[in-house]
């Protein structure tokens, strides 16, 4: 049988059921490895036990009479002071929500500027992160959905590509402060398009790439190999490059289908 | 509570009302709060985090569809916003650690103070020193309990990236305490 690294934490707490818990036990006597490791994740697991107070119970029955009210009173002072009381934005909220026609065209504008962005040729990747690092606020709010969700896309493509490419030489560090500010703004820029009506797939990849980029955010200045070798293994283990160039061209498509809808009913 | 029960009064905040959200605000606000506290080990941030969640889903709940259970999607909004917290916290101090609530103190100083209470101090400090997600999967796979799928869900990754976070952040957490626990007897 195989190491059973996999089952160890569910033997520890009894949720194997009586076959897979015997395979296990078996395997353990015969395996100095598996056993040795076992040890030592029943010592951390009985070391990190839960708390034996619970937190909430810290406050008194009245705070908690009160705190559905207090949440209330934050929902009515609006969302994010950053969105709501934006003029901006919500001028062209209220266009976006009331001239639909006017939309198609204004979509329909910047799918053609998406499509020359997206085939201005051999603009290397080097290039594209310097301009990236010297754009302003990324939460500006005057894209429309799809647009934003792009350019959200297409900065975190190219942070990655950058950091899976870069060969940092054998046993020294790496600045990564670049890397750091890149990673907070576009946190940032995708707390603004969580708050927004995107679907369900882009959520996913925006929940999926901010693991990534709050690991980025928070490594240390200058990172050693091993810290930038365990981000790598993270976004090729969740293949994000390729999920990435997929949700680029959903989204494109999506613009697209728009711009081509609005020519059809025109005629 | 129900699955039908829950699916009906997210019906209901879908169609505006208040009194619904209210309802539901109450029946997860301790388990919303719980969660962020033990990311955020603060009484205060505890409940900004946990507030701000619920605001967040009151304001994304039409983008709710059900596929994974509202505590999950709960759990996941908590998460963010923990994470978030943190993250602005460092900025702030660059430090992680910041054990400087009264309870806290009081229990250090009291005493009382029993091992029980140093260890849960200890322990608090220790996982403030885990990386992002071996911290947030020790506290949601061990200390909360919740099925490796479960967090699975809510990190958004694979169910082996779970038990890799897992195993890594409990083989921290006891080479932290050990040395605490020698230090201490
Ligand atoms: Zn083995």
């Amino acid at each position: 049988m195989k190491h059973v690294q996999d089952l160890m934490y569910e033997y520890l707490q009894g949720e194997l059921d009586p076959v897979r818990a015997k395979q296990v036990q078996e395997h353990i006597a015969s395996c100095n490895a598996c056993f040795a490791e076992l040890q030592v994740l029943k010592e951390g697991a009985l070391l990190v036990r839960p708390l034996s107070r619970k937190p909430s119970e810290h406050r008194s029955e009245a705070y908690w009479h009160n705190f559905a009210v207090h949440v209330q009173q934050r929902v009515q002072q609006g969302p994010k002071k950053t969105v709501s009381t934006d003029p901006v934005r919500n001028k062209i909220e209220s266009f976006l929500t009331y001239q639909p026609q006017r939309v198609l065209a204004l979509v329909g504008g910047l799918a053609v500027l998406v499509a020359l962005i997206t085939i201005a040729p051999f603009r290397t990747v080097q290039e594209e992160q310097s301009l990236m690092l010297t754009e302003g606020s990324p939460a500006g709010g005057v894209m429309p959905v799809n647009a934003e969700l792009s350019n959200y896309f297409r900065k975190s493509k190219i942070l990655l590509i950058g950091l899976t490419n870069m060969t940092p030489p054998e046993g020294q560090t790496v600045d990564f402060r670049a890397e750091s500010q890149t990673a907070r703004k576009l946190i940032q820029q995708a707390r603004v398009l969580e708050d927004q009506d995107i679907d369900n797939r882009s959520q996913q990849l925006i929940w999926a790439l901010e693991k990534i980029l709050i690991e980025l955010a928070n490594m240390e200045d200058r990172a050693n190999l091993p810290d930038v070798e365990l981000i790598r293994t993270g976004i090729r283990q969740e293949n994000m490059l390729f999920k990435i160039r997929m949700a680029e061209a959903q989204q494109s498509h999506a613009m697209f289908s728009t711009a081509d809808h609005k020519e059809i009913k025109q005629q | 509570m129900p699955a039908a029960r829950e699916r009906e009064i997210i019906l209901r905040i879908k169609e505006g009302s208040h009194e619904a959200f209210r309802e539901l605000v109450e029946m997860h606000m301790r388990q919303a709060y719980d969660l962020a506290y033990g990311f955020v080990n603060d009484h205060d941030d505890a409940e900004d985090v946990a507030q701000e969640a619920f605001v967040k889903v009151f304001h994304s709940i039409k983008s709710f569809r059900g596929e994974a259970g509202f505590s999950t999607w709960l759990y996941r909004i908590v998460t963010n916003a923990s994470l978030d917290r943190l993250k602005q916290r460092k900025r702030k101090t660059n430090r992680y650690v910041r054990i400087d609530n009264p309870e806290s103190m009081q229990a250090m100083t009291s005493t009382a103070a029993t091992d029980s209470i140093d260890l849960t101090m200890h322990m608090e400090r220790a996982l403030h020193e885990l990386p992002t997600l071996q911290r947030a999967v020790v506290i949601l796979r061990h200390i909360d309990g919740l099925s490796t799928r479960t967090v699975s869900e809510i990190l958004q990754c694979s169910e082996g990236t779970v038990k890799t976070h897992l195993h890594r952040g409990l083989k921290k957490m006891r080479s932290l305490l050990q040395f605490v626990k020698e230090g201490t007897s």
